[in-house]
């Protein structure tokens, strides 16, 4: 009886860690799973074993995942093109070249972010109705459109320096998702 | 949206897979223990002659199989040495000196201040007592030195600013694993000592603590890395 509860509270966690939608709560689960893993050896009597598991699993890991959750902020970005068919690393290396990587610089240096970069030919409304993105960059000829939240100040300074990121001559316009207010840095 | 279902479909997908295996395999691996019982047999029975171990693991690790602990040991210590010098280079490691800040005490959390002054005797008691008393009770020298490394951590939430040279530290881990090499050589390879009572219990406490400061050496190396090296850029 006691050994089928232990088994189902190990699935339970494992399913906890793996479904839940904050990684904080994910690390959570992760110790209550080493938890059930510790009072499973102990009842097939490995205490050995429940020692080792006991300072490594739920202490270490747990610590070492915490640490690393509050050093990795990651920062989302989705550029739109809707001209080209489909992305070819030629494409994404003239992009990057003109004002990507001076944005991931900007993000590293200045506001402490990791950058994660999606590229994406679909149409700019169905992406804007998605959350997960925190900035959308839309070329269309010599403008780039940015794309994001008022409430978000990241995204405030990126627009503050839009002009010092990006090297070329574009026109850069601003507009906020929520409020829909249109802002020219120029 | 459907993206989304799919992934998170397949997710349960695969945790209850891997949960199925993990019970298919809980019940097979009773199932080949049984059938061939003779080695098993011989360790539970002639252990504590052989070993002078009241712990039966700590007889196996320490005694029959200490080919086991040796690669062992030698593993985390290749694992050290990539964090140390494959990862990140040395570059971090110059940064860090540079930056010395003396210690206050604002910054911290008061609950945390507390509560690890409160823990942190009883953490080194215990962790020593598990490596002192390994080869009786359960537990033993990695369990112990992985503890002695939790209390580092401890340490490390209250003086974060304190400077710690990683070097010696890493220098000090080989030093303990030529020991480590070199004390079974001596003791279980030459067979002089075998039957001795006492010779043995000397060779496994001596082993235990060997085990635990190295262990703690490389978990600190590697904690340490991770936490203080990462945050600069």
């Amino acid at each position: 009886m006691i050994e089928a509860f232990i088994l189902l509270g190990v699935v339970l966690f494992a399913l906890g860690t793996v479904v839940s939608n904050s990684l904080r709560r994910s690390i959570i689960y992760m110790g209550g799973f080493s938890l059930m893993m510790i009072l499973s050896y102990l009842f097939y009597r490995a205490p050995d074993v429940a020692f080792a598991e006991t300072t490594i699993g739920l202490g270490l890991t747990s610590l070492l995942y915490l640490v690393a959750l509050r050093r990795v902020k990651i920062y989302s970005i989705c550029y739109v093109d809707n001209t080209i068919e489909t992305f070819s690393d030629k494409n994404i290396h003239e992009i990057s070249s003109i004002f990507l990587n001076e944005l991931e610089l900007f993000l590293e240096k200045e506001e402490e972010m990791e950058s994660q970069f999606s590229y994406s030919t679909r149409p700019l409304a169905k992406l804007l109705d998605q959350p997960e993105h925190d900035l959308i960059i839309y070329k269309e000829k010599d403008t780039l459109y940015l794309y994001g939240n008022s409430s978000d100040a990241i995204f405030s300074d990126i627009v503050h320096f839009a002009n010092i990121i990006v090297k070329n001559d574009y026109e850069i316009k601003a507009i906020f998702k929520d409020t829909e207010d249109l802002y020219e840095p120029n | 949206m459907n993206l989304t279902k799919l992934i998170l479909g397949l997710r349960f997908f695969l945790v209850i897979l891997g949960a199925f295996l993990m019970i298919f395999l809980f019940i097979e691996s009773k199932e080949i223990e049984v059938t061939i019982p003779s080695l098993k047999n011989y360790y539970l029975n002639f252990y504590y002659e052989d070993t002078a171990a009241k712990n039966s693991v700590a007889a196996i690790y320490l005694n029959y199989r200490v080919f086991d602990t040796l690669f062992e040991a030698l593993m985390l210590m290749v694992s050290v040495m990539e964090v140390i010098h494959i990862s990140w280079g040395n570059k971090h490691l110059i940064q860090r000196s540079i930056l010395r800040k003396e210690f206050y005490k604002n910054n911290q959390s008061e609950v945390v201040l507390h509560f690890v002054g409160i823990i942190f005797p009883f953490l080194l008691m215990i962790a020593f007592y598990i490596i002192i008393n390994g080869h009786n009770s359960p537990g033993g020298g990695f369990q112990g030195g992985a503890i002695l490394a939790t209390a580092l951590i401890a340490r490390y939430l209250i003086y974060p600013n304190e400077y710690l040279d990683l070097n010696i530290l890493e220098k000090l881990e080989k030093f303990l694993f030529v020991i480590i090499l070199s004390v079974p050589i001596f003791f279980i390879f030459m067979n002089d000592f075998s039957g001795n009572f006492i010779f043995n219990q000397i060779y496994l406490v001596t082993m235990n603590i060997l085990i635990g400061f190295k262990v703690f050496f490389g978990l600190g190396v590697i904690l340490y890395r991770f936490i203080f090296f990462e945050r600069l850029n």
